[in-house]
This record gives C-alpha cells, structure tokens and sequence, in this order.
C-alpha cells in the first residue's frame, strides 16, 4: 500500500471517526435538549396553571391589607384575651374618651372557665347623671371592644329636679384566640348619638325650684317672699324681703317666672311662673301699707 | 524516509578521512556528480591510537587552534588564510548543495554489535539489547537494531554509542541553517555487500570475494550463489601496507576460514590499486581478481580523483551508501538502517493523493458542520437551560406567591368567621343606646313625662314613671317593640292630676353584623375612591352626604390625635353684628370679655345666658362657636362638641366653615379618624380666610406637631 493510500485510509478512519463522534455528540446534545425542553415545558404548564391561580394577587392582596387594617377599624372587635383588669382599663379609658368622671363600682361577676376563648362577665354599678350613664353604654357598645352589655338596670333617685340615676350594669368581655390584641385597638368614631335629655328628671314637685342662674341673679324678686305695694297700668311696685321696693315692668322676669298681667280694677298682678314643674298663675294681690 | 529521492550524498568516515559522494538519479540512471573528501587530523573513535585526544567522549570537532605550532606553521598556505576559519570538513560539506537530496551515513564498524544468528525474535532482541546497553540508554531509545541476512541466517545487528559523522553533519546543517534530510546510516558491511549484490547480480554465479581495504576498514565478503556468505576480517595492521602482505594477509584469513579460494576476487578501498590486482592475481592464479566496477553509476563528474575505477573505489562505500538511499524499496538491499529513531520520526513528511485531500475535505467539511451543529446544539442547550432558570425561578416565586395566597385567602377566611362570631355575640345585645335614645326622644317630645325605673327581667324590659296624660301612655308602650301597659294608677301632685305607669316590651333588634358590613363596604368605597384619586386622574367626583362635589387629587392625613395650636387672628371669626344691635352688642362684648379672662365658668355662665336670653338671634351661633374654641382651647373636647353641634349642623350658616374647622380639630384631639374627611371638605370649600389655617393644621398633622 502506498504512502498515500495509508494515509487516505487514516484520513478515512479519522473521518468515521470524527462522524461518528460528532454524531453521538449530537445525539446526546439534542438528548439532553429534548429533556430539558420536556422540563420546561412543564414548568411551563404548571406556571401558566398558577399564573391563572394567582393572577387576582394584586387585588387579593389589596383586600387583605385592607381587611388587616380594617380589622383594627372594625365597629365591633373581639379581642384576643380578657381579665377584669384589661376591661377594668378599658372601662376607665372609655371614661377619658368621653370626658367624664363615671363614679362607679366594678366587682368580677364570673370568668369563664376556658381561657383560650369565652367571655368573663363584670358587674357595673353606681349613681351619675343619666346622660353620662346612657352615653357610658353607648360607648361601651359602640367602641371597638366586643363588649356586651346583658343588664342594665336604672332608678331615679326620687329627688326632685335631679338628674342623677342609680345604675347597675351586667358586661361580658367576649374573646377569642384569633381577636385583637388590646393595645392594638384603636378609638372608633361613634357617628350614633343619644339624644339629650333626662329622662328620669321629675317634671312636677312639691317644693319650688329654680334654675341656677335664677338663684344667683341678685335682680330677681322671690315673690313668695315679698309684698305687692303699688301698681301702675304697666309697671308694679314690689317691695322684697330685705325691704328694697321693686320696680317690675309687664314681662320683666321674676324668679321662676314674669310679669304677665296687671288688673287695677281687682288690685291684683298676675304672673306667670313655673316652680314646680307645670306653668301657674302666681297672683299678688296689692297690700296697703301705712 | 524518502521514497524517492532524486539526489543523495552518500558520505563515508573511515580512518582519518570522511568521503562524500553525489549521486543524482535521472529515471533508471544514476549519475555521479562530484565526489570529494577531506582528511582528519585525530581519529574520532580510535582514542587510544591517538594522543592529542584528552577527552575520552568528547564531541568530535577538528580542533579550531593550532595543537602543534611548528607543523602548522610549515603547512600553512594562503588558502587556509582565505577560509582559515573553516574546517576541511566544512569546506567539502559545503562544497555541496545537501538540501537538495538526502543524506546517507555510515556507522562506526567498532559501535556495531551482532548476536548470535537466527536469535530474531522480538523477544531475543529486546534481551539483547538489555544485556547491551544501560537502562538509561535503553529507555531514551538511544540505540538502533537491524536484521542483517548472512549466508542464509538472519542476525541482529545493534548499533550503540555516538555516531561522529552525523553529528558532524548535524552541527554543519545547524550552523549553516541547511535543512538536509537523513535517509540512511547503515552499517559498512551491509552498505557494501548490498550495492555489491546489486551490481554483480548477473555475476555472482561463481564464489567471488569482495576485498575491502580502507584506511582502517578493512574485510572481504564471500559471495556465493548469490548470496552473502561470510565475513572475513583483515589482519592488516600497516597503514599503507605493501601489495604482499596484502596478498599474504589474504591468503591467511582465506585459510583461516577454512573456505575454498574464490574464483573472482573484487578489491575496492582506499588501498586498491592495479598493483594490488597484479599482485592478488599471482597469489590467487585460479582466481579472476578485479577492480570494483561501477556498473550502474554514469560518471558525470570531471573531478581528478574519479578519473579511473582505481580512484573511484576508494568511494565505493559513499557510492554504495547514496546508492542504496536512491533506492530504499530495492530488494538488493537490506532494510537496515541505523538512523536514530527520533531523526527518522521527525523527517517524516505526510503526504496524501487525490483520495486523500478529497477525505481531507469530507473531514474538513464534516467538521465545519459538526462544529457548527455541536455549537448551535449547545447554544440550544443554554439557551434551555437558560429557560429552565428563569422557569425555575418564575415557578418558585409563583409558589410563594401562591402559598401567600393559600394564606391570605385563610387570613379572609378566619376574618369572615371571626365577624360571623362577631355577629352571633351580638345579636340581640348591646341594644341600649338604640333603646335610649329612642325614650330620650320621644319623653323630650312629650312634657311632663319621666321615668322612675328602667330595667330588664328574662330579656322583657320594665319601665315605670310618670305622666301627666294618660294618653301619653299608651303612646309610650307603643315606642317598644311588643310593649304593653301593666299598670296605670292616678296620683296628685300640687293638684295635678298625675298617672303613675309600669309598661313592658322587648328590646329593639339591631343587627350589628349588618352595620358590620356596612362599615366595611363604606371602607371599602373609600378605599377605591382614594385609589382612583391616587391613580393620577386629574379631577374626581366624590360623594359626600347626598352631594356631588369637585374634588382634586387630596392624600390622605396620617392618623394622630394631637391638640393643635391656637388659631392665628385672622382665621377668627368676626362678631357679624350691626350698630343697630346695641343692647346686643353690649352682652356680646361681656361675653368677649369674659372669654379673655381667665376664669373657667363665668364666659359659660355668660355665654349660656345670652343663649337663654336670644335663642334665635343671628349671633347665637358665634357664641356657641366661641365657647366651643374656649373649651377646645381647655382641653374641654367632648362639652365644646356638644355647644358646637348645633352650628355643626347649620351648612348655610356663614360660620360653617369655621365649626368644619373646630369639629376638625375636636375629632383630632378626640382621635377620631372623620377629620381626614373634615380638612379635605375644607379644602373643598375653599374658604380663603381658612386658607392659611388649613395648610398650617395640615402640615402640624403630617410632622405630628402637637401643641402639647
């Protein structure tokens, strides 16, 4: 064999080789993109199914920090643990938000036997002005705290032109493993009101009352303590019980009322006053004094 | 090795003279062009012989300064002047264009050693060569092996130690920067037996003795049928021996053989002249002695020294070497050759025909194209591996994010139930305020009305009080849900006839979890409005209690509750009085006065006073408005709400806009979110005596500057 038919049979055997190489090359090359694009695309497929899944994230997540924060805004929210002294706290604190001195008696009514969850129940009792006992409730049943009130019992005092009631009040502190810690709770604004009004004040009573300012005004005659010593046609003279005459004009205010009328014929001025709850005629009649 | 080399340089180191010889092969022809030798002045390998050579293995080079000053001052001419620094041997090698035909060298005989004959296997070769050389020899390789056929026989042949003459060559290519190419070195014996053979084919049918006799190469080679037979050393010691002791010395190695006389003898060598013939002739008489013939070689030369075969034998080992290199696939001669392997191996040319460069090109293509797929395959491969990480990556963000949403969606859901156990605490509790309220109202509407008792028994309320109408009552057992009258008993006070009553009824309903919702869809309202408003929409319209307003991009305040400074004097609201309400004016002064002062209660009792006194007169709502900002000032929040509700209520009031701005301010130091509501309705208003006002509260909330 030539030199250049043995070389030329190398080259051959080289070029089987080099072939054969490059094609096992290739073949283990698109193996392992064939594998690799299998992977893949069932990555694919699993990401498009979680793509669909997840695709409301945004809004989902939206909601949810607005759930979270709304939690803590929520009117009414059951809180993660009680004892006496966290609603006692509580109480008092709700006292700060109103403004108001509250004298009350506080005493633990039962507390419930599962501490995860349940509610303890507290006893409430004391004498205030009605308003400040009706806006206590509305607060303690519309602040934050889920707090129920079971009983409330009220009675008035019986004194006449009061407006402070004896009140007792049965609560119960719900809680729950999943509720709101209570340093978390934050102040709600109460938009329901209670109208103003003292429902328990007597509006009839047997010993004259006056208002306040009718006490305090020095230029108010008390006409149960004075004498009617002179009349004109619009104007009486009205002599009190430190002996200092009066002159009281028709409508000029007197104590628990005014001047309503003067009759000369009959020696008599009436006036309209309200000193125990109903509107009368208080008659003066004209005294002769020598 | 060549194959077929046009020219070869047979060169021939014997004694004290190396000879070269050109030979140039023109078709069958072969040609000698020039031959030509130079003489040594030390022997190489015969050390012993020589005493000018100190060093036993030193690299064999003519000496370069004058050993023996006198002598070569006598020998001395102006050529060595010309060319003083070159050596002879250089002059002859350069004499000669070597790169343009191939090298053949003989090897030292005394370097050539033979074991036994017939021991040819390769493992009878290889245990031969290890008896022979060192280990350190025999792993470089530094050794070369031939089979000689002897008279039939096969023998190993091994060549070991320096060959002088090819580094001689060697140190001429490299000094002179020549490419020259190493065909052969055989050894003496084979080279001349071989181009013997090749020359007297036709002859050798009769015992013929080929007679070589050098300068210190000296040995006949019988010949018979053709072939190779035997090796007879000459015991010739003389450098220019006479023709008799030639003859003699013959004659004895003949007979020491033990070998018949042959019937032709062939001299050549440097010692073979025609006196040597005449005188061989008469010592061998049956026998035709001869003068090497040069039968396959043209003379071509006209050098002085090949003028005659007589000249000419005395090259006849180059001749047989450059021979035998011209024809390396010849049958006539032996495959043997002494170069060293690492020469023969870094000669070797690739050379390839048509068919080759045509597999060149199927290689060079299929390269090309595996290269090209291989790279494009692995530029797939990246590129999915590339996907794969950003699947991967995608797919476990993807999870998270779906697991926080698995979350999330658990969060809503414990949300929902925990509203719904909201919801179930409260249903049909916490009723009071409703209940209240609603007594509250509908007493306030009836004069002479009040209550003495209000509780409840087993989820049934109990009231009891009095009236002043009978009537009344029934209207009042009607305002409960279910409500029915116990009792009704007469009484008198001052002589009024009076009605003592005890009524009862069920609680009203509130559906808290409704209100709940409620609450949350408001937020929830709020909350896509303020998006909206945040999504760069230039302008929105909002809703607000019942009305449609204009409202630009407002964000929202943060969260405080914090007491703001006093308000400046110019956002004051003025008295609004005219000089016609003099007796007015005058009690509005001293209520001015008295809210300058100190004191806490007298403004009130001053303020509440002329409330009392002008209950619908224009001004009522300034005072209101005024001792809401005092008690705002105190501290007093929640009374100052209750004076200022009134003006609160009032939108067309000219005050409006300053109650916004106090309820604002109330509900900021109260806590209450709804002043975020109250400054954007302020803005809304756009009240350009608040302006100022407005934007100092709003920058005091943002920076939390409280006034504490």
């Amino acid at each position: 064999m030539t030199n250049t038919g043995r070389n030329s049979l190398v080259l051959s055997l080289l070029l089987i080789f080099i072939v054969g190489g490059t094609l096992l090359l290739l073949s283990n090359s698109s193996k392992k993109i064939e594998n690799l694009q299998d992977e893949n695309d069932v990555t694919e497929k699993e990401l498009r199914k979680l793509e669909s899944q997840i695709s409301n994230i945004d809004s989902l997540m939206a909601l949810y920090e607005l759930r979270k924060a709304m939690v803590a805004e929520q009117r009414k929210v059951i809180l993660k643990e009680d004892n006496p002294k966290t609603t006692y706290q509580y109480l008092l604190r709700l006292q700060d938000m109103m403004n108001r001195n509250i004298i009350y008696d506080f005493a633990t009514n039962k507390l419930s036997t599962n501490a995860e969850e349940g509610a303890n129940s507290y006893i409430v009792s004391g004498r205030a002005n009605y308003m400040d006992v009706a806006n206590f409730a509305r607060y303690i049943e519309h602040q934050r705290a889920l707090i129920t009130i079971e009983e409330l019992s009220l009675g008035s005092d019986g004194v006449a032109n009061s407006d402070t009631v004896s009140f007792s009040m049965v609560l119960s502190t719900h809680f729950h493993p999943s509720g709101l810690e209570w340093a978390d709770l934050k102040p709600a604004h109460i938009t329901t009101g209670i109208k103003n009004y003292q429902l328990f004040r007597s509006r009839v009573w047997d010993k004259a009352q006056y208002y306040e300012y009718e006490e305090e005004d020095p230029n108010l005659i008390d006409l149960d303590s004075s004498n009617l010593i002179g009349m004109g046609e619009k104007r009486v003279f009205i002599r009190d019980n430190q002996g200092i005459i009066r002159i009281i004009n028709i409508n000029d205010r007197v104590k628990g009322g005014y001047l309503y009328s003067i009759d000369l014929r009959d020696n008599q001025a009436v006036f309209k006053v309200d000193k125990y709850g109903l509107e009368e005629n208080q008659i003066m009649y004209l005294i002769k004094e020598n | 090795m060549k194959k077929h080399p046009k020219q070869a340089f047979g060169i021939f180191h014997d004694g004290l003279v190396v000879r070269l010889v050109h030979l140039v092969r023109e078709a069958e022809d072969i040609y000698l062009q020039g031959v030509d030798h130079t003489d040594l002045d030390k022997y190489w390998y015969k050390i012993l012989d020589d005493p000018s050579v100190e060093i036993v293995d030193s690299k064999t080079k003519e000496s370069k300064s004058s050993v023996s000053g006198d002598i070569d001052i006598d020998e001395f001419d102006n050529d060595y002047v010309t060319n003083y620094q070159l050596q002879p041997s250089e002059r002859m090698l350069g004499s000669f264009d070597l790169a343009h035909g191939v090298i053949a060298i003989n090897v030292y005989d005394d370097n050539i050693i033979k074991d036994a004959p017939g021991l040819v296997s390769k493992k009878e070769i290889e245990q031969f060569v290890r008896s022979k050389v060192s280990g350190k020899v025999y792993k470089a390789g530094d050794y070369q092996s031939s089979l000689v056929d002897i008279g039939g026989e096969q023998q190993h042949w091994l060549h070991r130690g320096t060959n002088r003459l090819l580094d001689l060559v060697k140190d001429y290519a490299r000094t002179n920067r020549i490419k020259v190419f190493y065909q052969l070195a055989d050894a003496n014996d084979i080279a001349l037996t071989d181009f013997f053979k090749c020359s007297y084919i036709d002859e050798l049918d009769k015992p013929t003795l080929l007679v070589y006799l050098g300068q210190e190469y000296r040995k006949a080679f019988l010949f018979r049928d053709g072939e190779w037979q035997q090796t007879l050393k000459l015991q010739i010691t003389q450098n220019f021996p006479e023709p008799e002791v030639v003859s003699s010395k013959l004659t004895l190695a003949i007979d020491s053989a033990g070998i018949e006389e042959p019937e032709r003898i062939v001299i050549c060598g440097d010692l073979a002249n025609t006196d040597l013939v005449e005188n061989l002739s008469e010592a061998f008489p049956t026998a035709e002695v001869k003068l090497f013939e040069f039968k396959k070689i043209i003379v071509s030369a006209t050098d002085e020294e090949i003028l005659d075969y007589h000249s000419l034998s005395k090259f006849c080992i180059p001749i047989a070497l450059a021979y035998k290199a011209l024809h390396p696939e010849d049958e006539c001669f032996h495959k043997s050759n002494f170069l060293p392997s690492r020469i023969i191996e870094g000669q070797k040319e690739f050379k390839i025909a048509w068919h080759g460069f045509l597999i060149l090109i199927f290689i060079f293509a299929s390269v090309l194209m595996g290269t090209n797929l291989y790279l494009k395959s692995n530029q797939a491969l990246a590129s999915e591996r590339h996907r794969k990480q950003v699947l991967s990556n995608s797919l476990a963000q993807k999870r998270g994010e779906a697991q926080q949403i698995m979350k999330i969606e658990e969060e809503l859901s414990a949300q929902e139930q925990n509203l719904q156990v909201v919801g179930s605490v409260l249903e049909n509790k916490n009723f009071w305020t409703e209940l209240l309220d609603a007594l509250n109202r509908r007493y306030a509407s009836r004069a002479l009305n009040w209550l003495s008792n209000l509780r409840i028994e087993k989820n049934t309320l109990h009231l009891s009080g009095i009236s002043s109408n009978r009537r009344y009552v029934v209207d009042l057992a009607n305002a409960l849900p279910q409500g029915s009258i116990d009792k009704v008993t007469a009484a008198k006070i001052r002589d009024h006839n009076v009605w003592s009553f005890e009524i009862k009824g069920q609680p009203p309903a509130v559906n808290w979890l409704e209100l709940i919702e409620a609450d949350m869809k408001a937020k929830l309202e709020q909350d896509k409005i303020r998006k909206n408003n945040s999504s760069g929409s230039a302008k929105v319209r909002i809703v607000s209690t019942g009305t449609v307003k204009e409202s630009s991009n407002i964000e929202p305040l943060p969260l405080r509750r914090m007491h703001l400074p006093p308000l400046i004097p110019s956002c004051l609201p003025g008295s609004g009085l005219s000089p016609a309400d003099s007796v007015l004016i005058a009690e509005y002064n001293s209520f001015v006065n008295a809210l300058q002062q100190g004191h806490i209660w007298n403004y009130r009792k001053i303020g509440n006073n002329f409330i009392a006194n002008h209950p619908h007169s224009s001004i009522v709502p300034g005072v209101r408005w005024w001792m809401a900002y005092r008690m705002y000032l105190d501290r007093d929040y929640m009374i100052a709400g209750e004076y200022l509700r009134p003006v609160f209520k009032t939108k067309n009031h000219p005050l409006y806009a300053h109650a916004v701005l106090l309820r604002a301010r109330l509900d900021l130091a109260l806590g209450h979110d709804s002043y975020n509501e109250l400054y954007n309705e302020l803005k809304l208003m756009n009240k350009s005596f608040l302006t100022e006002q407005i934007t100092l509260d709003v920058s005091a909330i943002r920076k939390g500057e409280s006034d504490d």
